[in-house]
């Protein structure tokens, strides 16, 4: 059996050696080079250039931890940190990978992003547990760069942000800052990117980034304001105070508005400048562009009138002061208070123009027009009190056709608006017409009819009628008496039982009285030093103010390292 | 395997079975005289496996396989081998980094026996069996004895590298915490388990009769 088994096998040898050749085994090499050399070829491919970033601080910075992160993608990780003597900044050196080398351009910005919490929220929370990371925002393109600045903070809005950025110009920066969201109605829709102070040193340059859709809604008349903080305003109703909402009572917030007036006007443009008013109020009025000035001559004092006073027709507001002078005549020795003021033509809306389109030149003629015409009809203006506490004036037009015009102007190019005297010289005048009409009353027939009322008197008495009322007086005193009498033997018994019900009473009271004292007692006893009660409670105080302090130690620990929330405390 | 304990001094009244033309059954130890097999296709009488007078193509095979293992030897201890993932925090680790991460923690027994396990045995084998390969094919006859020994005690400890593998796979497949922490093996510890398969492969392959074998030839010859 074995015999044939051998004999069989034995004819099939060339079957069995076939392709096992030699070279073969040579494989096992050939393929070991090949994956080699694809593994280098791989990590030579991927492995991208290095960047160096300046920062400040290389603070949550670690060598071969600290990734660099594009929209929470990792693009790089953090080589070595260097601190070049020359420089006072770390470099960071960061390898980035292959497929990231495009966003390696002159316009990108780089920034640490750590746990921060500020007026506008918390950020950053995820770096509690995996530390900080750097940010890159590759911007517009451009030119290839391999050592960039960080910046200090993250940026207020990335390069993919779509939108349009304008320039706010104010006089002084009020609670607007970085960060500082910008309101649309009372939506979010952009944010301020910075400040600066401007060129001329005379006002402050601030950016605003209005993101898209909203952008469009920036037109070439509207309106900025500063609408953070608390406002608080005075009215009959009472004290108003008001805020947009509690962020922007924190952070600030600029807001911004097309007025009516120029509704449907372009859309502004980017890098538009915009005048930042300080309050809505100051925009309100700030809406009215056109402003004619008139000159007024006054004759009385202009103490308690100050620039910006407001400037009223009938009561209502249609410009202010604008100047006050004093000025002196060498020749003559005469002097004058010349109060140029700003008159706002166009809070005046003109009757019957509603379906009409003016042009803005046209407008400002028409409503020039108008003044003047009713400056012919009589508009006088005078002084008025505005608050008869803090003794502020205003000016008051007001039409008064029978009052002569008396113009002082000598040959300005600004017009003249007659004034009249202030309402105390007025009121002056009168006392003077009273006294005028007294002395025209018939004084002789008034003492006449005096006379005669005196002789009617004296009738009366004499008559005997007075005589008769007398004795009638007697009888009446006479039942009073009895009735007196009447009291005494009736009612006063019925008093003595009364006042014996209210002893009673107030022995009732008594006994309460003693009731409460030992109350009062034992409430006492409870309290006084040494009982158990109170050393109870002041036990327990201890032990609060002890509960407080540690939560006030763990409270800054915490601050300090939040991390130990998870890692637990460092020894 | 193993070539029977003889002295060097007892050569000459010794006989291999290469020697009176016999083959030893690697499977039932029978030995099968000339004769008794087929020359073209040997094969056991008794057992019917396949038997040779010496291992096929030994130090060919065997040194092809340390080539291929020399290779790997460099990605293995350059590349990670495993990367642990814990608070979103990636860290990638090599052999020699997490030595010295052991080392510069203090526990510097485990780093000296991850060291020897994983950095040291490996190469330790590759050298040795590429001079057991060169020896024998130049015919070198120098200590023989110790030649087997070294043979014997790297067929010993090769196994032993495989703990880094398992460790890695077992840590892989246990630590999956996801956020807080996750362990993925990398490409270095493939390179390492192919380094330390192909050298046990390469151990396997080499046949320390040959040792012995060129003894006799220079003897004979």
């Amino acid at each position: 059996m074995v015999e044939d088994m051998n004999d069989v096998e034995g004819q099939q040898p060339v079957v069995k050696k076939g392709y096992a050749g030699l070279m073969s085994i040579w494989l096992v090499p050939l393929i070991a080079i090949a994956v080699a050399g694809w593994l280098v070829v791989k990590t030579v491919s991927e492995k991208g250039p290095e960047i160096s970033i300046s920062l400040q601080t290389a603070r949550g910075m670690e060598a071969g931890k600290t990734p660099l992160k594009y929209k929470d993608v990792v693009i790089g990780v953090v080589d070595r940190i260097e601190i070049p003597d020359e420089e006072s900044d770390v470099r960071v050196i960061v390898s980035v990978q292959q497929f990231a080398e495009k966003y390696l351009t002159d316009t990108a910005r780089f920034w640490v992003v750590a746990p921060a919490i500020g007026l506008e929220g918390i950020s950053g929370l995820e770096t509690l547990l995996s530390g900080a990371y750097l940010e890159i925002d590759p911007g517009d393109g451009g030119e290839e760069k391999f050592d960039f600045v960080g910046l200090d903070t993250a940026p207020v809005i990335t390069s993919s942000t779509a939108g349009r950025e304008f320039l706010l110009r104010t006089k002084r920066l009020g609670n607007s800052k970085r960060g500082t969201p910008i309101i649309y109605r009372g939506i979010r829709v952009g944010k301020i990117l910075g400040h600066k102070l401007a060129e001329d040193k005379q006002s402050v340059e601030l950016y605003a980034f209005v993101e898209a859709p909203y952008h469009e809604l920036v037109q070439e008349g509207s309106r900025f304001w500063d609408a953070g903080g608390v406002t608080v305003s005075l009215s009959t109703s009472g004290i108003e105070v008001g805020s947009e909402s509690f962020e922007t009572l924190l952070s600030g917030a600029v807001e911004f508005e097309t007025p009516e007036l120029f509704k449907d006007t372009w859309v502004a443009e980017e890098g538009r400048e915009f005048a930042l008013y300080k309050s809505r109020s100051a925009m309100e009025e700030a809406k009215y562009t056109e402003r004619v000035s008139y000159i007024l001559y006054f004759d009385g004092s202009v103490s308690g009138l100050e620039v910006g006073a407001a400037v009223e027709f009938k009561g209502m507001k249609i410009g202010s002061v604008r100047q006050i002078n004093l000025e002196f005549n060498q020749d003559t020795g005469d002097y004058f208070l010349p109060v140029i003021i700003d008159i706002e033509p166009q809070r005046v809306k003109i009757a019957g123009s509603e379906n009409k389109i003016y042009s803005v030149l046209e407008a400002e003629k028409i409503r020039g027009e108008v003044l003047q015409l009713l400056i012919e009809r009589g508009l006088r203006a005078r002084l008025k009190s505005a608050n008869f506490l803090t003794g502020q004036l205003i000016v008051d037009l007001d039409m008064f056709p029978n009052k002569p015009a008396l113009y002082r102007a000598r040959g300005e190019e600004i017009n003249e608006i007659p004034t009249l005297p202030m309402e105390l010289e007025e009121i002056t005048t009168s006392l003077t017409h009273l006294v005028e009409k007294i002395e025209r009353l018939p004084i002789d027939r008034i003492s006449q009819s005096f006379l005669n009322t005196a002789e009617g008197l004296e009738r009366i008495v004499n008559s005997g009628d007075l005589d008769q009322a007398i004795k009638d007086y007697s009888k009446l005193a006479v039942s009073v008496r009895s009735m007196i009498d009447n009291i005494d033997k009736n009612t006063l018994p019925s008093i003595e039982a009364t006042v014996g019900d209210t002893r009673v009473a107030l022995q009732r009271v008594d006994e309460t009285l003693g009731t409460a004292t030992s109350l009062f007692k034992n409430a006492d006893a409870l309290l006084k030093d040494g009982s158990p009660l109170k050393y109870d409670l002041s036990i327990m105080l201890r032990e609060l103010a002890a509960a407080s302090r540690s939560v006030r130690n763990l409270a800054d620990f915490l601050e300090r390292n939040p991390s130990s929330l998870l890692s637990g405390k460092n020894k | 395997m193993g070539t029977p304990g003889i002295g060097s001094g007892a050569k000459t009244l010794m006989k291999t079975a290469k020697q009176i033309g016999a083959i030893s059954c690697p499977t039932c130890h029978l030995l099968v005289e000339k004769g008794r097999y087929d020359p073209s296709y040997p094969m056991c009488p008794r057992c019917h496996a396949v038997i040779s007078s010496r291992k096929k193509d030994s130090l060919r095979r065997t040194f092809a396989l340390l080539i291929a293992a020399a290779i790997f030897y460099v990605p293995a201890n350059f590349y990670p081998i495993l990367t642990l993932i814990s608070f979103g925090e990636e860290k990638s680790e090599t052999i020699l980094s997490g030595i010295f991460t052991l080392f510069s923690t203090g526990q510097w027994v485990v780093a000296v026996v991850v060291f020897v396990a994983s950095v040291f045995v490996p190469i330790f084998k590759i050298i040795a069996l590429f001079y057991l390969v060169v020896s024998v094919q130049m015919n070198v006859k120098w200590r023989a004895v110790e030649r087997t020994k070294l043979y014997r005690f790297i067929e010993t400890i090769g196994r032993w590298s495989m703990i880094d593998v398992f460790m890695i796979s077992i840590l892989a497949a246990i630590v999956k915490l996801k956020a807080l922490a996750t362990v993925e093996p990398e490409i270095g510890a493939l390179a390492f388990a192919v380094v330390v398969i192909l050298t046990m492969l390469a151990a396997m392959t080499f046949d320390p009769r040959l040792i012995w074998d060129r003894l006799d030839q220079k003897k004979n010859g």
